[in-house]
């Protein structure tokens, strides 16, 4: 196995433990400013009429908050997106488009996730240089993201598609995704981000890119492997239904808190009925509060539908997506140690639809290519 | 086969030492962010606070920073020849310099806290300015870091009495120490001299 043979999800776990191991710290640092401030007197992030000695900033707070906040989206995200891409390929039965560049792409923003988060912070007074810099380096992380976002389409693309509820949920982060992601322009640029920032459409545009594509793509890597974890598949219709459910009234939510931004909704108002301005779209206000719970309410069939297939689940055979990464190579229930002996890695991990390959579609990663 | 398997096992034992050292990096990369932020955060109020160390105590007591330094940079050595002794497979030799390694490391701790009083007795302390402040949070976690090293000195000590070939520790407890000696003086550079 060499790093460009290893499954997407594998490249999102690493990136992720790497971003993990150098980010939390800075959020400890933080952590031990503010308690010294609170416990042993000291006045780092004190300033103006309460400090008693001159040079505080609470501002550094923000800062130490933010160069840890922004890098920590991409620890939730970067698995999300392995998932996605793997599974996209399994469901179109057909290689990952590009699968270095999305690779690589991924290292691309992680390494860029470091050097962003001033976006955060454009209406904290902070130098109009630094945020245009911030805005410039901002933008500039949109370029990897569409590459790899046209990699999953191209992976789509002409693929012989299977719609199992693993894929609804990959293809659904694709929807959520994207339309953060183009959202994310807005609060990217200074201009626009003067008059969205703390509006719902932030609150919004967040949920698309991190909450809800974190969540489906968990829920598709749960339906993915379950039969690997516990030798048992989920039940399909109920996943469907789960997903319908979960797809619909989340859209409902978010896409209308964004329209509600958009119209000047503040993020943080204990009355909106107060405003004047706000009461053409306080009717947007209900419909979601129901959605939302129609959304909570829909993960009880999750939460159901886990537990009758953990009990009384088809029983799942080895490779029931016909998958060809290595996990699939090892019986239920997974040995001590995975393997019993290391396997040889002949193959990348979306080999679908090989010419050289009869009588079925795929071929595993151990297995050596026909000639 | 006999070649064949030691040839594998040499293999994975060269795996398993670049894993280990790998992860050590990736360790000290964390603690290294943790110095950065605070260092940076450091910067910050030094240019906001406009007075520093040197212009708040009249008797800054450097020449006993400066013995601190050098006494940490000591252990450091008598640890680097711990290694070579440890390379040579001379256990006796091995554990006597981290036995030396340890009371230095001791000697640094309570050269510290005596450096403590002294700047506490003057009026500098950990809320008189914001430099006091800076001070006393890195040194003290500092301080934090060097008692967890010599912790895994004390470990390390056990390793070695218990079996002999104890190479992979030896060399990431050292790479630990050694990172605490850089950092002592990047702070004693940044906040006491400069």
């Amino acid at each position: 196995m060499d790093y460009f043979k290893m499954p997407l999800t594998i490249w999102g776990l690493f990136l992720t433990s790497i971003l993990n191991a150098l980010f939390v710290p800075i959020i400890a640092a933080g952590l031990i400013i503010l308690l010294l401030d609170n416990v042993a007197g000291t006045q780092f992030l004190i300033a103006g009429g309460k400090a008693t000695i001159p040079g505080g900033d609470p501002l550094l707070y923000q800062h130490v908050f933010w160069i840890f906040g922004h890098p920590e989206v991409y620890i939730l995200i970067l698995p999300a997106w392995g998932v996605v891409s793997d599974l996209l390929s399994v469901f179109s039965r057909k290689p990952a488009f590009g699968y270095k560049v999305t690779a690589i792409c991924m290292c691309t923003i992680t390494a860029f996730s470091a050097l962003v988060w001033g976006h955060h912070m454009y209406t904290t007074g902070m130098s109009p240089l630094l945020g245009k810099t911030f805005m410039f380096l901002t933008l500039l992380i949109s370029i990897p993201s569409a590459i790899f976002f046209f990699n999953w389409l191209g992976t789509l693309w002409r693929g012989a598609l299977q719609f199992d509820t693993p894929m609804l949920f990959s293809m659904s982060v694709m929807w959520v995704f994207g339309l953060g992601g183009l959202t994310g322009l807005y609060n990217a640029t200074i201009t626009s981000d003067i008059y969205l920032h703390d509006t719902y459409f932030v609150v919004g545009h967040f949920h698309y890119t991190m909450a809800a594509s974190v969540m489906f793509g968990a829920f598709a890597a749960i339906y993915f492997w379950f039969p690997k974890m516990f030798g048992r598949q989920m039940n399909s219709k109920l996943g469907k239904v789960h997903f319908w459910f979960s797809f619909i009234p989340l859209n409902m939510v978010f896409f209308n808190m964004m329209v509600m931004g958009y119209a000047g909704h503040h993020r943080r108002i204990f009355d909106p009925t107060e405003y004047e301005f706000l009461a053409p779209v306080l009717g947007l206000n209900n419909l979601m509060t129901t959605f939302a719970f129609i959304l909570g309410a829909a993960q009880g069939l999750f939460v159901l539908n886990f537990a009758y297939s953990l009990l009384k689940g088809e029983k799942a055979e080895q490779n029931p997506w016909k998958s060809a990464t290595l996990e699939w190579t090892v019986d239920y229930p997974i040995p001590h140690g995975n393997f019993a002996v290391v396997p040889s890695v002949y193959n990348g991990p979306h080999e679908y639809s090989h010419p050289n390959v009869k009588e079925r579609d795929w071929i595993s990663q151990s297995e050596p290519m026909p000639t | 086969m006999q070649t064949l398997t030691t040839i594998k096992s040499i293999k994975t034992q060269k795996e398993d030492q670049f894993t280990s050292y790998f992860g050590m990096l990736i360790a000290l990369g964390s603690f290294s962010m943790l110095f950065i932020a605070l260092l940076a955060s450091y910067g910050i109020l030094r240019v906001r606070s406009g007075i520093w160390m040197s212009n708040t105590i009249e008797t800054m007591p450097l020449t006993l920073a400066w013995v601190n330094t050098i006494v940490i940079l000591i252990s450091s050595i008598t640890l680097f020849m711990a290694s070579k002794a440890n390379e040579r497979e001379n256990k006796i030799v091995t554990l006597n310099q981290i036995y030396t390694t340890i009371i230095i490391g001791l000697v640094f701790l309570s050269l510290q806290i005596i450096l403590w009083n002294v700047l506490i007795n003057d009026g500098f302390t950990i809320t008189s300015h914001q430099a006091g402040s800076v001070f006393y949070m890195l040194s003290g976690l500092h301080g934090l870091h060097i008692l967890g090293g010599l912790i895994s000195l004390i470990w390390l000590i056990f390793k070695i009495r218990v079996n002999n070939l104890i190479l992979k520790p030896m060399r990431l407890v050292s790479m630990f120490w050694h990172y605490l000696t850089l950092i002592w003086i990047v702070i004693f550079i940044t906040v006491i001299l400069i």
